[in-house]
C-alpha cells in the first residue's frame, strides 16, 4: 500500500530536512509525499481533498504554536487514522505542552534526520498497516465494497431476500444477493461487524450514543455515521455481543502508541 | 504387595499426567517450563505422600468408622484445593480457563483410557495377564499424549470460552470427580451410610459456596475501591483523571518509581462512572508497580501513562518497564536473585488486582488487554465505554 504524505515545515529556507531530502519523493518508498509550510496548510483547503496518511511535522522554537497546533489538531480531527512524526529543532521550551496534545508516532531531534527518519517512517507505515491492511481483495465487486460506509441486510428480512445493502458515502446504495457472511472475509480491516445485520466502515465511525428504550431502564447503543455527504443523520445500532470487537478496534487504532526514549522526555509527571 | 506397586504406578501416572498438562496446556504460565514441571511434581507427589506412607488406609474400600469417613472426605478436599491453587498460581492469566481445560482434559483421559481399554481387552485375550504393571503403567501415558493431541488442536486452542462457562464446567467436574469417589466407598451400616451423605453434602456446599463468598468478596473489594473515590464523582473527566494522578505519582515517588504521563481529554465531560474510572486506573498502578517489583530494586523503574477519548470511549494505556542499557543495570540484571518464592508474591498480588480491575470493567463494559511480551516490561490497556452522562453524547 503506498501511503499519502505531508511534510510540513515552518519556514522553506530553514527546513533541515528539506535540505537532507531535496527531492521529497525519494523519503520512503511506501509513502508519496507533498510538502507544504504551516501557513499554506492553514490558508487553503487543498487538505480536505487529498488523503493524508502520514504528516511529517519540523517544528522549530521559532514557530509559533498558534499556527502549527490548530493545523495538526485539523488534520487529526479531519483524518483521526493519520500519523505524525515530529522533528524538533532545540528546545521548544513551553510549546512542548502543545506537543504533548498531539498524538505522535516518533520524534527525533533535526540532527538525527539521516540515522532515525526512516525508522520512525517505517514504524508509522507499520502502525497504518496494522489496521488499514486488506485482508483479501479478489474481485471487482469486493473492491467496489471498500468503498461502502456501511452493509446492512435491515428491512431484507421480510421482503424474503437474500444478500444485503450496500450503503455508500454519497447516499447511494445497492442491492447485492451476496451475504453479509459472505462479503465479510473480503473486506478490509476497518469493516467491523457491529450488529447482526449491520458491518460498519470504522473510517465513518462517529460518537457512541445511547438511546434509553420507551419503557424499562435498558439502553441501546448506537454509533453515528459521520459523514458530511450522505442525507440525514444515521444511527447505526451496537449489538452487545459486537461491543468487544469495536473496542478492539479503537483500541488498535487509537491508542496511544508506545513512547520511546527520546519522546518520554519533557512528559515526566510534574 | 502386589496392590501396593499398583498404587504406587497409579500415584506415578497421575504426577506424570499432571506435569503434561501444567507443561503444555497451561497457556499463559506464570513460569518457566522447568520451573512448571518440578513444581507440579513436587505438589503432586506431597498430596499422593499419605498414599506412600499410610498404603492400608487408601487399600480398603469398606468404611466402618466415622474417622475413616472424615479422613477420606478431608483428604479428598484437601487435595482438590491444592491441585486447584496450584493451577492458579501456575497460570499468569486465564486461570479460570486453565482450570476448565483440566476438567476437559480429565474427562478426555477417562474416555480415551476407556475406549483403549475396551480395544486392549477385545482384541488381546487376557490382555490384563499380559500386560503387566508396566502396560497398565504406560496405557494411561499414551492416554495423555492422545488428549493433548485433540486439546492442543487449533479450535480447540482458539476457543476462549465465557467465564460462567468455565466456571460451571469446574464445578460440574468437582461434583462428578466427588460423586465418582464416593461411589467407590462401601459402607457397611446404615450409620456409617448416613455419616458419608452428610459428610459429602457438608462438602457439595463448601464447593458450591466457596466460588460464590469469593465472587462476593471480591464485588466489596471493588466496591471498596469505588467508595474511595466517590468524592470525585463530579469532577469533569480531566479533573478526575489529574487528581487520581496526582494520587498516584505520591504512590509512585514512595516506590522510586518515575510517572510520565500523556493525557488527552476534554475538559467538558463529566462521567457517571467517575469512581470505576478512578479505582481502574488505581489498579492500573497497582498492578505495574507489582510487577516492577519484581525487577531488581537499583534499577531506574518507569510508568508511562496515557488517557485519551475517542469515539466515546475512554482509553486508558499503562506501560511499566525498567531501564536496561546502562554498565550498571546490566550487571544488576545479571545479578538479579530470581528466585520462585521471590517472584511468588507480588506475581500473585498482580493476579488478585488483575481479577477486581476484570470485575470493574464488567461492571462498566469496559475491556482490558495485555500487551505484555516479555518479563521486563509490562503494558495494559482499558478502554472504558463513555456513559450517558458525557457532554454531547446523550440523545
Amino acid at each position: 500500500m503506498v501511503c499519502n504524505g505531508y511534510v510540513l515545515y515552518g519556514s522553506q529556507e530553514t527546513s533541515r530536512l528539506l535540505k537532507a531530502y531535496p527531492d521529497i519523493a525519494s523519503i520512503h518508498p511506501e509513502i508519496h509525499f507533498r510538502a507544504a509550510s504551516f501557513c499554506e496548510l492553514s490558508d487553503t483547503a487543498h487538505a480536505k481533498y487529498f488523503d493524508i496518511h502520514i504528516v511529517v511535522a519540523e517544528i522549530f522554537p521559532d514557530d509559533s504554536a498558534d499556527i502549527w497546533f490548530p493545523v495538526l489538531s485539523g488534520i487529526l480531527k479531519a483524518y483521526p487514522f493519520v500519523k505524525i512524526v515530529f522533528i524538533l529543532n532545540g528546545e521548544l521550551g513551553s510549546d512542548f505542552y502543545y506537543l504533548n496534545q498531539i498524538p505522535f508516532t516518533y520524534l527525533l531531534p533535526s540532527e538525527q534526520i539521516p540515522y532515525l527518519l526512516q525508522t520512525g517512517l517505517d514504524k508509522a507505515v507499520t502502525e497504518l498497516n496494522r489496521y488499514t491492511s486488506v485482508k483479501h481483495s479478489s474481485d471487482n465487486e469486493n473492491s467496489s465494497f471498500e468503498n461502502a460506509a456501511f452493509l446492512s441486510t435491515d428491512g431484507l428480512t421480510g421482503k424474503g431476500r437474500k444478500g444485503c445493502q450496500i450503503y455508500y458515502p454519497d447516499g447511494s446504495t445497492i442491492y447485492t444477493r451476496l451475504s453479509l457472511k459472505t462479503i465479510m472475509p473480503n473486506l478490509p480491516g476497518n469493516f467491523v461487524q457491529v450488529h447482526k445485520s449491520y458491518v460498519l466502515n470504522m473510517n465513518y465511525c462517529g460518537e457512541r450514543i445511547l438511546k434509553k428504550r420507551a419503557s424499562g431502564k435498558a439502553q441501546d447503543e448506537y454509533i453515528e455515521l459521520k459523514c458530511a455527504e450522505y442525507p440525514g443523520d444515521v444511527l447505526i445500532p451496537v449489538g452487545p455481543k459486537y461491543r468487544r470487537e469495536i473496542m478492539e478496534y479503537v483500541l488498535n487504532k487509537y491508542a496511544y502508541p508506545l513512547l520511546n526514549d527520546s519522546e518520554r522526555k519533557g512528559t515526566e509527571y510534574e | 504387595m502386589n496392590n501396593v506397586i499398583m498404587n504406587l504406578l497409579e500415584q506415578a501416572d497421575i504426577i506424570l499426567i499432571n506435569v503434561i498438562f501444567a507443561v503444555f496446556l497451561i497457556r499463559p504460565g506464570r513460569f518457566s517450563k522447568k520451573i512448571t514441571a518440578l513444581s507440579t511434581a513436587a505438589v503432586f507427589l506431597v498430596v499422593a505422600l499419605p498414599q506412600f506412607i499410610f498404603p492400608a488406609l487408601f487399600l480398603s474400600d469398606t468404611i466402618t468408622t466415622p474417622g475413616q469417613v472424615c479422613f477420606h472426605i478431608t483428604y479428598w478436599g484437601v487435595s482438590i484445593s491444592i491441585e486447584y491453587i496450584l493451577l492458579f498460581i501456575l497460570a499468569k492469566r486465564n486461570w479460570l480457563r486453565t482450570l476448565f481445560l483440566y476438567a476437559l482434559w480429565d474427562a478426555l483421559l477417562s474416555i480415551i483410557l476407556g475406549i483403549l481399554a475396551v480395544i486392549a481387552t477385545e482384541v488381546i485375550p487376557g490382555y490384563e495377564k499380559i500386560l503387566s504393571e508396566a502396560g497398565q503403567f504406560l496405557l494411561p501415558l499414551f492416554a495423555a499424549g492422545l488428549a493433548l493431541l485433540v486439546l492442543c488442536s487449533a479450535p480447540l486452542k482458539k476457543f476462549n470460552p465465557p467465564g460462567w462457562l468455565c466456571m460451571v464446567v469446574t464445578l460440574t467436574y468437582t461434583l462428578g470427580r466427588l460423586a465418582s469417589t464416593v461411589a467407590f466407598f462401601r459402607t457397611e451400616t446404615e450409620t456409617m451410610q448416613q455419616d458419608l451423605t452428610l459428610a459429602v453434602l457438608i462438602l457439595c456446599a463448601v464447593i458450591l459456596l466457596f466460588p460464590a463468598a469469593a465472587y462476593l468478596l471480591i464485588g466489596l473489594y471493588a466496591d471498596r475501591k469505588c467508595r474511595l473515590n466517590i468524592s470525585k464523582q463530579d469532577d469533569s473527566l480531566r479533573d478526575f483523571v489529574n487528581s487520581v494522578l496526582c494520587d498516584m505519582d505520591i504512590l509512585c515517588r514512595k516506590r522510586s518509581v518515575r510517572l510520565r504521563s500523556q493525557l488527552t481529554l476534554s475538559g467538558d465531560i463529566v462521567l457517571d462512572n467517575n469512581a470505576t474510572a478512578c479505582a481502574v486506573i488505581d489498579l492500573l498502578f497497582r498492578i505495574l508497580i507489582r510487577y516492577l517489583s519484581l525487577e531488581p530494586g537499583s534499577l531506574s523503574h518507569i510508568i508511562c501513562f496515557t488517557a485519551q477519548t475517542e469515539k466515546g470511549y475512554l482509553i486508558l494505556s499503562a506501560n511499566s518497564f525498567t531501564e536496561y542499557g546502562t554498565v550498571q543495570s546490566i550487571n544488576a540484571k545479571s545479578t538479579k536473585i530470581d528466585t520462585g518464592k521471590e517472584r511468588l508474591v507480588p506475581s500473585l498480588q498482580c493476579s488478585l488486582y488483575e481479577i477486581v480491575l476484570g470485575r470493574l470493567l464488567n461492571r462498566c463494559h469496559g475491556y482490558s488487554r495485555y500487551l505484555d511480551s516479555d518479563t521486563h516490561s509490562r503494558h495494559l490497556q482499558v478502554i472504558i465505554p463513555l456513559s450517558l452522562h458525557a457532554a454531547g453524547l446523550t440523545h
